[in-house]
């Protein structure tokens, strides 16, 4: 995810090209935030855009959020080595650290403020939070009274007529991941009801005559073809110099998909070209560049960080039939526990981890790993 | 209710902010007096109230320009436990004013209930900000909002599908309960046991974002996706969670926590024995309509031949007139979720009517009209939703 993010400057100028041959003017965007004060439902995955707009998702509420947070930081970034975090936090939102969430992490390309979505109790009155970490360690909440931001729904009505909607209030789609890539916002998560259409596309600027459409992702595994995984995390990325979308399942495959060929329809079959273990569940995915070599880091809930080389990717054979081979090589790190990871500025990725002394945000050299 | 605690005033010895207890007793008088810090809770809100400041040095609080970092600075609120020093613990959020004679903290979100809270006042910072000399020394207060009152206890109400009788790749089950629950515990509470009474490992997908509806009071609860679909890696290690010709608890403990903290009035079983897994589409075609008479409110009756996902069948069915106009009335799914009735608000008129089935209404195994949830190696999956969608005709006689 977090297509933005990447230091890869290839990367970076490849996408610029696209959003301008879509004629899109890179400065209006955040113009087109018209609304005042977003009143979230909840806060999800995170992931900044284009002019640094911060896109979240609202789980509970079903929609996507575009917000201008207003942070015109430019600057450069050290290291980051925070204990006890979720304490801090607890303490700032005056309740106790196992009343915290903490949703996700996005870091500000511009300023490399370190952002939290974050959830203020488990039970009764629990609300949503977004907070930032600041290059000088302090943390402060990101007011959301009076900020612009526009908002679109994920879910559309099931069907084009009337429901008897006595159920709609009901439904909920999670977040799992979002992106910005090439005009679009792209999230993926699960329904609570349907178990399909769990990867939408929403053109941005967000409006009401466009909104989110469903892309049938079909990835082949193992000589099948799947299609109602939900995904859990991806990275909008290029490859090749094609677009694509590198998603991890919660049933491990990691899967690529060429976007180049979406124009005709809402059909997009990938590749399973690894297989992340059973198990276990793919967190974050981020991509940088590293002296001149680029690199794919991929975080989960039960192994350790994974590396792999995206120039593997276009050669690397399917997973076509059932054997325990894992496809691209990854070679595994040696980190564990992490909760969260991003991008924190050319030099340096940032995570929350656990590794036995409660939550951390720290830095970890890209060259070092 | 005004309940007002007063407070135990402690001087301490100064010390910074993040030095919140480098309490050497040193006693040090102040030049205001004796400032008493109280909670107060009030039908039109809570907060923490200074009385006992000098008339100057609230004059000087009032015309200086204070941001919120000095204030909490000055007199930091704080959860929880007194923190040691090391602790580096920040004071909550909140904004500071003078009213009157006293100096109001509120905080930013509501005090937590029954949470041991701890105020610090260091007087010689709060003179800073006033520009006057307010003196040296901390007070410290600590208060503890009183719990709620607990209403009834919180139960399951049901457990989705009803039916005892499931496909080995049943996708996923509701759990219905009474109040809404605490976020974050729901998988540490829902086991899958086998007919040993041993539990059945990695059954169900754990989503940390855990499946509500918004009111948090139905969790949906999906089997391990990737060990229903045939031949992916965790089917081939793990095998599916469900038997054939097997039988199986969901054995949802007490402990679960609702919203309150409080657990459950009691737990609950839900009984499975497996069949053959369902790998058809759902046979609209075989569908059978009941329909009724004219000028009645009686409702149309549709039985599916087989159980259908609960939410879904509520959902995804609707009536259509003559013109394609939905009519509005109530829906109710039938025992073992097999049937479904719909029955309008006003009369039936004679005439040709429809049900609209959206394709995405699913079997028990997550099979839709367009998609089968499982699908085998060559076929095409591609099938178009527009035309997945069925149209179910009845007619009102006359």
């Amino acid at each position: 995810m977090r297509i933005r993010k990447l230091t890869g400057v290839a990367v970076v100028a490849a996408l610029g090209l696209i959003i301008m041959a879509g004629a899109r003017p890179e400065a209006s965007m955040t113009s087109t935030l018209t609304l005042v004060s977003p009143e979230l439902s909840s806060i999800g995955a995170m992931a900044f855009g284009p002019e640094n707009i911060l896109f979240v998702g609202d789980s509970e509420g079903a929609g996507v959020y575009a917000l201008d947070v207003a942070d015109d930081g430019h600057g450069s970034r050290n290291a980051v080595s925070m204990l006890g975090v979720d304490k801090k936090i607890a303490a700032l939102l005056g309740t106790t650290a196992d009343e915290i969430v903490i949703n996700d992490l996005a870091v500000h390309p511009g300023s490399h403020n370190i952002y939290l979505g974050v959830t203020r109790g488990r039970g009764e009155g629990s609300v949503p939070v977004l907070l930032m970490v600041t290059a000088a360690g302090a943390i402060t909440e990101v007011g959301l009274e009076g900020m612009s931001y526009s908002h679109a729904e994920i879910l559309n009505a099931p069907g084009s007529d009337q429901t008897y909607g006595r159920r709609g209030s009901a439904r909920t789609f999670t977040v799992t991941d979002i992106a910005y890539a090439d005009g679009e916002v792209l999230v993926a998560g699960l329904s609570n009801e349907e178990f399909a259409s769990n990867f939408r596309r929403i053109p941005f600027p967000f409006s009401d005559e466009f909104g989110a459409t469903s892309l049938e992702i079909y990835h082949v595994s193992h000589g099948q073809n799947e299609t109602h995984a939900p995904i859990m995390t991806f990275l909008a990325t290029e490859v090749d110099g094609a677009p694509t979308i590198l998603a991890a399942y919660t049933c491990t495959p990691l899967v690529a998909f060429d976007m180049s060929g979406l124009a005709d329809g809402g059909h997009v079959f990938g590749k399973t070209i690894a297989e992340l273990g059973a198990g276990n569940r793919p967190l974050d995915i981020i991509r940088y560049q590293v002296g001149g070599a680029e690199q794919i880091l991929i975080s989960n809930s039960r192994h350790p960080l994974m590396k792999l080389d995206p120039g593997l990717i276009p050669g690397a054979s399917r997973l076509l039939s059932p054997t325990r081979e894992t496809g691209v090589g990854f070679t595994a790190l040696r980190e564990s526990g992490i909760r969260q990871m991003d991008n924190l500025n050319a030099d340096y990725i940032v995570l929350l981890q656990d590794r036995g002394k409660g939550l951390e945000l720290r830095s970890l050299r890209k060259d070092a790993l | 209710m005004n309940r007002r605690i007063r407070a135990g005033i402690v001087a301490l010895g100064g010390g910074g902010l993040v030095a919140l207890a480098s309490c050497a007793d040193a006693a040090s008088r102040t030049e205001t007096g004796s400032p008493v810090i109280t909670f107060v809770e009030e039908a039109r809100g809570e907060w923490v109230a200074v009385d006992g400041l000098s008339q100057t040095l609230l004059a000087g609080l009032r015309l200086s320009e204070i941001d919120a970092d000095s204030w909490r600075r000055a007199l930091g609120v704080f959860s929880g436990p007194v923190p040691s020093p090391e602790d580096l613990i920040p004071p909550m959020l909140g904004t500071y004013e003078v009213e009157g004679s006293r100096l109001v903290f509120r905080g930013r979100f509501p005090f937590v209930r029954g949470l041991q809270h701890w105020v610090r006042l260091d007087l010689e910072v709060l003179g800073r900000l006033s520009g006057r000399d307010a003196g040296t020394g901390v007070v410290t207060h600590t208060f503890t909002p009183a719990a709620t009152v607990q209403g009834p206890m919180t139960r399951v109400t049901a457990v989705y599908p009803t039916t005892a009788t499931v496909p080995m790749n049943l996708l996923k089950l509701y759990i219905h309960l009474s109040a809404p629950m605490r976020f974050g515990e729901a998988y540490d509470h829902i086991r899958l046991l086998d007919e040993n009474g041993d539990l059945v490992p990695d059954a169900f997908l754990e989503m940390p974002q855990e499946l509500w509806d918004p009111n948090r009071t139905r969790l949906t609860l999906f089997f391990d996706p990737g060990r229903i679909k045939r031949e992916v890696d965790p089917n081939l290690q793990l095998g599916l969670p469900l038997q054939v010709g097997h039988s199986f608890r969901v054995v949802i403990d007490p402990a679960w926590r609702d919203a309150r903290g409080q657990p459950l009035a009691e737990g609950f079983e839900k009984a499975l024995s497996v069949t053959e897994p369902d790998r058809t589409v759902p046979q609209v075609a075989k569908w059978r309509v009941d329909a009724p008479s004219a000028s009645s409110v009686a409702p149309v009756r549709l039985d599916f031949g087989e159980p259908m996902d609960h939410a879904l069948a509520e959902r995804m069915l609707v009536v259509l007139d003559a013109n394609g106009d939905a009519l509005i009335g109530s829906v109710r799914v039938g025992p073992e979720e097999r049937s479904w009735s719909f029955t309008p608000e006003q009369p039936w008129l004679a005439g040709r009517y429809v049900i609209d089935v959206h394709p995405d209404i699913e079997d028990l195994a997550g099979n839709n009209l367009a998609h089968l949830f499982d699908v085998a190696r060559g076929k095409d999956v591609r099938v178009e939703t527009e035309d997945a969608r069925a149209r179910i005709p009845f007619v009102v006689g006359g």
